[in-house]
């Protein structure tokens, strides 16, 4: 939306920055107390062996996925307010410096942005007085139209500030989506396959030699990647679970991966 | 099949006091302060509407997750004295069958 003149004086786009730090020391201490939170809990599971140690590493490990969505969006929305401040600011500062420039030459500037030129015999000492004699209508028509051009700069400006606010509002608007799409999908929320909710509920289990291939057409289940890992393919080598856990690495994309179906963020998988 | 049950009751009970220290922390953080001049720094401007309420939305974002952290903080507790009303009950039903 496109500010008068004396609302766009009234702003201070440092604000939007002051905004962004404040938010930002409540991620970071956020996220530090999800980092302790899974420090506690992984430092139990060498003496707490059962159901419920499981229940906890995974609960936490779901926590921590959804912990890292909602500062993945606030984080969004930091980025939006530190990049609007100075891009308002800017235009901001053109704006005014157009205005004040104007009234500086004998313009008045009405709060819309309109300029008015000032009576000929008002401005012998302007520039353009001065260049174009005494002819007092030919003096006159100089000045209006040195207000004209003043007046499209103006618009131009206020224009550019209004784009600044709208990109700065859209950018805001998709951070606050993201948080509510990572703020309404707690851990656990999502619904298992049938064949899936077969092993959980205790009706199914993967037999020894697992069965038809999950990741075949057909199954009913979704693939997601995952890096191939850095010793080579663990069916290739024999059963080897060092090789075959590195789908837990960090740094291997089926750990995010997993860690957003635990969230329950199915959306998120790639 | 189940896993081999070991548990170290003290370990649980000071898991849960731990995680409402955390549970703790997060139900103070503050969200609001930080975004409360921008209506009145930017007035009239739709930055200015958008961001009225965004910090709220952050603050209510994480106190979710730090709420379930409670819960969780909570499980680690009573399960602690579960498993230990459950070892005790076990003890108390192998006694009350009497002398061998």
């Amino acid at each position: 939306m496109r500010p008068t003149i004396p609302v766009l004086r009234g702003w201070h786009p440092d604000v939007l920055s002051a905004a962004g730090t404040q938010l930002d020391g409540m991620t970071q201490t956020f996220d530090t107390q999800m980092q302790t939170m899974v420090r506690q809990v992984d430092a139990t599971q060498e003496h707490w062996k059962g159901e419920g140690a499981a229940a906890a590493a995974a609960r936490t490990m779901g926590e921590q996925a959804a912990a890292n969505h909602v500062s993945a969006a606030i984080l969004g929305i930091i980025d939006a307010l530190n990049a609007g401040a100075p891009d308002i600011a800017s235009a901001q500062q053109h704006a005014l410096g157009l205005v004040d420039d104007a009234v500086a030459t004998g313009c008045s500037v009405a709060d819309d942005g309109t300029v008015t030129a000032p009576a000929a015999a008002a401005a012998g000492k302007s520039l353009p007085g001065i260049l174009l004699g005494s002819d007092q209508a030919v003096r006159q028509e100089a000045l209006n139209t040195d207000a004209r051009n003043r007046a499209a700069d103006l618009s131009r400006a206020l224009d550019a500030v209004a784009a600044a606010d709208g990109r700065l509002a859209a950018a805001l608007n998709k951070g606050l989506d993201a948080l509510a799409s990572a703020a309404q999908s707690p851990p656990g929320g999502g619904v298992l396959r049938p064949q899936a909710q077969a092993i959980v509920d205790g009706k199914a289990q993967l037999t020894p030699g697992f069965g038809k291939d999950p990741a075949e057409y057909g199954y009913g289940g979704v693939n997601f990647e995952s890096a191939p890992g850095k010793a080579g393919p663990w069916y290739e080598l024999g059963w080897n679970p060092d090789v075959h856990s590195q789908y837990w690495d960090q740094g291997n994309p089926s750990l995010t991966n997993m860690g957003d179906i635990i969230a329950g963020h199915p959306e998120l998988v790639r | 099949v189940a896993e081999m049950l070991d548990v170290d009751i003290a370990l649980l009970r000071t898991l849960g006091s731990d995680l409402t220290a955390v549970a703790d922390t997060v139900a103070k953080l503050d969200g609001r302060s930080g975004l409360a001049g921008v209506p009145s720094g930017l007035a009239g401007s739709d930055s200015a509407r958008v961001a009225a309420g965004a910090g709220a939305r952050a603050e209510a974002a994480v106190k979710a997750v730090g709420a379930r952290v409670r819960m969780m903080a909570t499980a680690a507790s009573s399960g602690a004295n579960t498993y230990e009303a459950a070892d005790t009950a076990f003890a108390d039903a192998l006694k009350s069958i009497g002398p061998r």
